[in-house]
């Protein structure tokens, strides 16, 4: 009976401690510690496989408890989720290969460079645009091309602000409307004005052709190997806790540390012998490995939730076309001398033509005594060279044309032969 | 009878963490527009901060160089995760529930950065004079 009792007295005693706790913190639990050598001996403890770099954070004594909250209701749901506005789901990939990097695929990037957010937050924004510009690159065979994040953050219906977006919304805005290059509004990771944009900009712009979601229902590992196989990277989303600002290197899972945001990155490849994904983040290339992490699989519906929302872009939109390529730039030639003079015995002689890499060149002339022996005709710099035949006659000259500009060959006459009388 | 017997003493204690310092622990809360400010605590009781971060841009708060003679770190917390949904990005609230110590001045300094970054690149700071009586 006593027993029983001072079970119920502590059963209590615990729900009003709990009351308590929320009379101060509504809305919030209490977390874990948070040191970088807890950090470490979480890792140690839990197997983990990656690598925690010390911070001025992780130097702290104070104590931060781990928050394990996790009020997943319907209302975030976006709007575009319930639409249908994406189109139809990717169909399985059974022969996905066991790695896949988009970063190295046979040699060839289709990734553009890491970015940094700056303190803006505007992941949303980097981790689609970066799936646009890697269809782009997909469609181009690796052409590189830097586009403008400061639209979407800036423009209406873009997607959202510094405070936060929706990746879907702003995947609708790449569709329909499309992003111009970085430099026609550079990025300032600050919300910024829509006017501040290059003039004209909607009338240059690139697309993707449409996009829908890895899953309509619970995104597995499969789902996303499936979309990254057949479509390329995947914007994803995740959780962010505090033991991920310490990761270094190796494949991330959560072993530690209190909620801090829920981001978006875009996911470029996968190794299934490591059973992890490789991540582009958009924190510069001074956090992990140059920018970008690996995850493993098991945060797939894990504590940090890694793919909750995974956008797949099905190509490049072609219509309009992209811009034109640069044109080249207007050539210039310079040869490295004038002209030269040939006794009657005749002889060889070479002469350098200066031009651009990309400018081609021709060596001809009208004359039946010279004739060119190597290089009548090149790209950039060149050494053209030739003979000159003996001359029986009198004094002559000609005229080699190399790139368009002139080059005289003069040759001395035969000798006159003295008779004595 | 047993409710009552059991319930008043947690009671108590909750109503004493009010923010009145007329009871016997009080609670302070104080938030970004106190930076530079003095606030009067008695020993014993309670500082809570509550600062706005953006964890998904790698930017976190953090207490620099504690007074650990004036100050004990009780709590640190964040709000849960969101709802699911493609919405990420949101800046959060991060709270710190602190214990003055020990009468006398002090200062809690707090910076704003990315934390496997140095200090110096800190892009935001935040500091209170605190009296504790």
């Amino acid at each position: 009976m006593s027993r029983e009792r001072s079970s119920r007295v502590r059963g209590l005693t615990l729900v009003v401690a709990f009351c308590f706790q929320w009379l101060l913190f509504p809305g919030f639990v209490f977390s874990d510690s948070d040191e970088l050598e807890e950090i470490r001996n979480a890792i140690k403890a839990k197997g983990a496989r990656w690598h925690a770099d010390e911070t001025s954070l992780s130097k702290l004594s104070e104590k931060e408890k781990k928050m394990r909250l996790g009020l997943r209701d319907s209302e975030d749901l976006s709007m575009e989720y319930l639409s249908g506005e994406e189109t139809a789901p990717i169909p399985l990939v059974t022969l996905a290969p066991p790695t896949l990097d988009w970063r190295n695929v046979n040699g060839i990037s289709y990734v553009s460079p890491v970015k940094n957010q700056g303190s803006c937050g505007s992941c949303w924004a980097f981790a689609t645009t970066a799936g646009l510009e890697s269809q782009y690159m997909i469609a181009m065979s690796g052409m590189p091309v830097d586009l403008s994040e400061q639209i979407l953050v800036s423009c209406p219906n873009g997607g959202g602000t510094c405070s936060g977006g929706s990746s879907a919304t702003a995947s609708n805005f790449l569709r329909d409307v499309g992003l111009p290059l970085e430099s026609c509004f550079r990025y300032t990771a600050t919300n910024n004005d829509c006017s501040n944009a290059c003039a004209n900009w909607q009338e240059n712009t690139y697309k993707i052709s449409g996009w829908h979601r890895a899953s309509s229902t619970t995104v597995t590992v499969d789902d996303i190997k499936n979309a990254l196989y057949a479509y390329g990277p995947v914007v994803t989303t995740m959780y962010v806790y505090n033991d991920f600002f310490s990761y270094r290197s190796g494949v991330y899972s959560y072993v530690t540390g209190s909620y801090a945001g829920a981001h978006a990155v875009l996911t470029v490849g996968y190794d299934d012998e490591k059973q992890a994904f490789i991540v582009k983040n958009s924190w510069g290339a001074g956090w992990g490995e140059a920018g970008y992490f690996m995850i493993a699989y098991s945060e797939v519906g894990g504590t940090s939730w890694f793919g909750y929302s995974v956008l797949v872009y099905d190509g490049y939109g072609a219509n309009p076309d992209p811009p034109p390529p640069p044109p080249p730039p207007a050539c210039s030639y310079t040869l490295s001398s004038a002209g030269k003079n040939f006794k009657a015995s005749g002889g060889s002689g070479s002469v350098s033509i200066y031009t651009q890499s990309e400018c081609s060149w021709t060596a001809s002339t009208d004359s039946s005594w010279i004739l060119i022996t190597s290089n009548g005709s090149g790209t950039g710099n060149g050494t053209v060279s030739y003979n000159v035949e003996p001359n029986t006659g009198a004094a002559r000259s000609a005229v080699l044309t190399i790139g368009g500009q002139t080059y005289t060959v003069t040759q001395n006459g035969a000798p006159r032969s003295i008779k004595k009388k | 009878m047993f409710l009552q017997k059991a319930l008043l003493p947690f009671l108590f204690v909750a109503l004493s963490f009010s923010t009145s310092p007329s009871f016997g622990t009080e609670t302070v809360i104080v938030n970004k527009t106190f930076h530079g400010r003095e606030i009067k605590i008695r020993v014993g009781g309670l500082i809570r901060i509550d600062l706005e971060e953006l964890g998904s841009a790698g930017y976190v708060w953090e207490i620099q160089d504690l007074d650990k003679d004036h100050f004990d770190v009780v709590d640190v917390r964040t709000e849960g995760p969101p709802p699911s949904g493609d919405v990420t990005g949101k800046p959060i609230v991060k709270t710190w529930l602190i214990r003055a110590k020990k009468a006398g001045k002090a200062e809690l300094k707090l910076l704003y950065h990315r934390p496997w970054e140095s200090e110096k690149e800190a892009i935001e700071r935040f500091f209170i004079r605190v009296r504790i009586l």
